[in-house]
């Protein structure tokens, strides 16, 4: 099921420039006030994960791309585009709606996303899970 | 007593409602190429007569081009193969083959050097792949759309771009090599069907299902005009083939509301309109302007030479099945051989042995499968799984006459005095015709 939000250019270019110029550590986006179209919110050059959860909003829903890099057990360096689609329990019921109907218009266009993760709360968004997660290498 | 292979009588393109087919044109202006099943055919644009059939793709082949340099041709299939096989010798020999895709490939573009290609079609993550021609390395990426991607073009001249037409109503703009996306144009409130930059680059245009063709600038992308200028829509119906004209002045566009038309590049208005028909099967589904040549396929499979002379009436059309063939009988008489053969959609030819054209035989036909044809002088029986007997008479090539049958006829023999035997799933009958 789609929405009919539409991505607008931007979105790619910016996804664009972190997967190939690592020029970001990670961007947000989010869809425009009056629901017509998906837009950058903002671009991070530097900052850790938690600088990244801390700039998710309480109570609104985003959609992000992180470059998560990572070491191996045995030393080497790993990197990861991961897709975060956040989505806290205390945003609006409509907002939810629209954000989980749009993902699909996003997600689609944004190739080369190593992992997903959903998360409704900040618990969710715990380093070390996500880095097991991640470095298990599965897809979901 | 040995055999050689005489002639190729060809299928027409295989061509399914709602979705374009493309043709490919040969740099030397000589072929063309279509695809039908699993083969991929070669036919002569001056005497389609003559044709080739490559025949290597283990699945449905879906579209074929020629390089620029008109030494090797790509082919692309429904699972996401790409072969690129030689055009000099008859054997086709395969020159390499790549896995491009996830899902089905649907348009082809050779850069003007013959070195890189890019492919587009569906898949499960990416809907496109650009690609060195030799060694398969990818030169960029093809991403931006959310739908599958139903026609792309390289720019035919240096900075090299990439344009795509998709599913998701966008037609997105790559700069390159390595080829990035640059942006997209929304222009469209439809699929957009085919995307197709001029001879010489300098623009490129779309045509969508929502009937709408609009004109871009070649280098940066940016929107020039809508043909029709906006007062209304450019054809009734949804656009399935745009083609430029060699002098660039000029663009060829074919729909589904059965018309084709030319316009005027600068003037954004129509110079020649050619109305096809007014049955289904007269829907054009994809078109190829190659020198003095301006071809458009029917969703019938026909393929129609349009004359700008005269647009009422094509110059000639090409005929044929475009399903698979089921029965054939052949006919010796008064020192001229005929074939006859029957498909699965019902449809009867017959063919001029000696000329290899084909042409449909009139009148009530079968409504179903054609199971097999007997012939005996001038009288051709042929029996379907509509559960009735026909006979077609040679002379004038029509079906003359028709009984209905009590269950599915398996077999027909036809003897001396138009005797007519079938054998059907419950017993035999016979009937007599005069």
């Amino acid at each position: 099921m789609t929405s009919g939000v539409k991505c607008s250019d931007d979105v790619v270019s910016k996804f664009q420039e972190i997967k190939i110029g690592h020029k970001y550590k990670y961007v947000t986006y989010n869809i425009s006030d009056d629901l017509s179209q998906i837009e950058t919110e903002s671009t991070v050059q530097q900052g850790s994960w938690d600088d990244f959860c801390a700039a998710l909003p309480p109570d609104g829903c985003r959609y992000a791309v992180y470059d998560f890099d990572y070491e191996l057990p045995d030393g080497g360096k790993r990197n990861k585009l991961i897709f975060v689609n956040w989505c806290p329990d205390s945003a609006k019921i409509k907002l939810k709606m629209l954000y989980a109907t749009s993902k699909d218009a996003i997600k689609k266009k944004l190739v080369g996303i190593g992992n997903e993760v959903q998360a409704t709360g900040l618990d969710e968004l715990n380093y070390d899970e996500i880095l097991e997660k991640i470095s298990r290498g599965g897809k979901n | 007593m040995s055999y050689s292979l005489n002639s190729i009588l060809a299928t027409l393109p295989r061509t399914q409602r709602g979705s374009p087919i493309v043709l490919g044109g040969d740099p030397k202006g000589k072929n063309f190429l279509y695809t039908n099943g699993n083969s991929v055919i070669i036919r002569d644009i001056e005497s389609p007569e003559i044709a080739d059939v490559y025949t290597e793709h283990s699945v449905q082949a879906t579209v074929a081009k020629y390089a620029p340099s008109g030494f090797y041709i790509a082919s692309g299939d429904v699972s996401g193969k790409i072969r690129i096989w030689d055009t000099t010798q008859k054997e086709h020999i395969l020159k390499y083959e790549y896995h491009s895709l996830g899902g089905q490939i649907k348009d082809i573009a050779w850069s003007p050097d013959s070195k890189r290609i890019v492919a587009v079609g569906d898949g499960r993550e990416k809907y496109g792949n650009v690609f060195m021609w030799d060694t398969g390395t990818t030169v960029g990426e093809i991403i931006g759309h959310s739908k599958a991607i139903n026609s792309v073009d390289f720019k035919s001249s240096r900075p090299f771009r990439i344009v795509t037409a998709s599913e998701d109503n966008d037609s997105n703009f790559y700069e390159g090599p390595p080829f990035k996306f640059k942006h997209s144009a929304k222009d469209h409130g439809r699929f957009v069907n085919c995307i197709r930059y001029s001879p010489n680059g300098d623009r490129y245009l779309t045509g969508g299902a929502d009937g709408k063709s609009f004109i871009y600038e070649g280098k940066t992308g940016e929107k020039i005009a809508e043909l029709g200028n906006g007062a209304k829509s450019a054809h009734a119906g949804g656009i399935y083939g745009v083609c430029w004209s060699p002098d660039n002045t000029q663009v060829l566009t074919v729909s589904a509301d059965k018309t084709a038309k030319i316009w005027d590049i600068e003037k954004h208005q129509v110079v020649t309109e050619f109305i096809m028909g007014t049955t289904i099967n007269d829907q054009q589904v994809g078109c190829l302007w190659q020198g003095d040549y301006l071809l458009s396929v029917s969703l019938s499979g026909y393929i129609n030479y349009l004359d700008k002379n005269n647009p009422s009436t094509p110059l000639r059309i090409i005929k044929g099945h475009n399903k698979s063939i089921t029965a054939m009988s052949a006919v010796l008489y008064e020192n001229k051989s005929t074939l006859y053969t029957g498909s699965h959609d019902g449809i009867v030819n017959h063919w001029s042995v000696e000329s290899g054209v084909a042409e449909s035989v009139e009148g009530n036909g079968h409504s179903n499968q054609v199971n097999e044809l007997a012939s005996c002088c001038d009288v051709i029986a042929s029996i379907g799984m509509d559960d009735t007997l026909k006979t077609i008479d040679h002379k004038t090539n029509q079906f003359c006459s028709s009984v209905a049958l009590d269950s599915q006829p398996k077999g027909v023999a036809i003897g001396k005095d138009s005797l007519v035997v079938v054998a059907e799933i419950n017993g035999v009958s016979d009937d007599r015709f005069l």
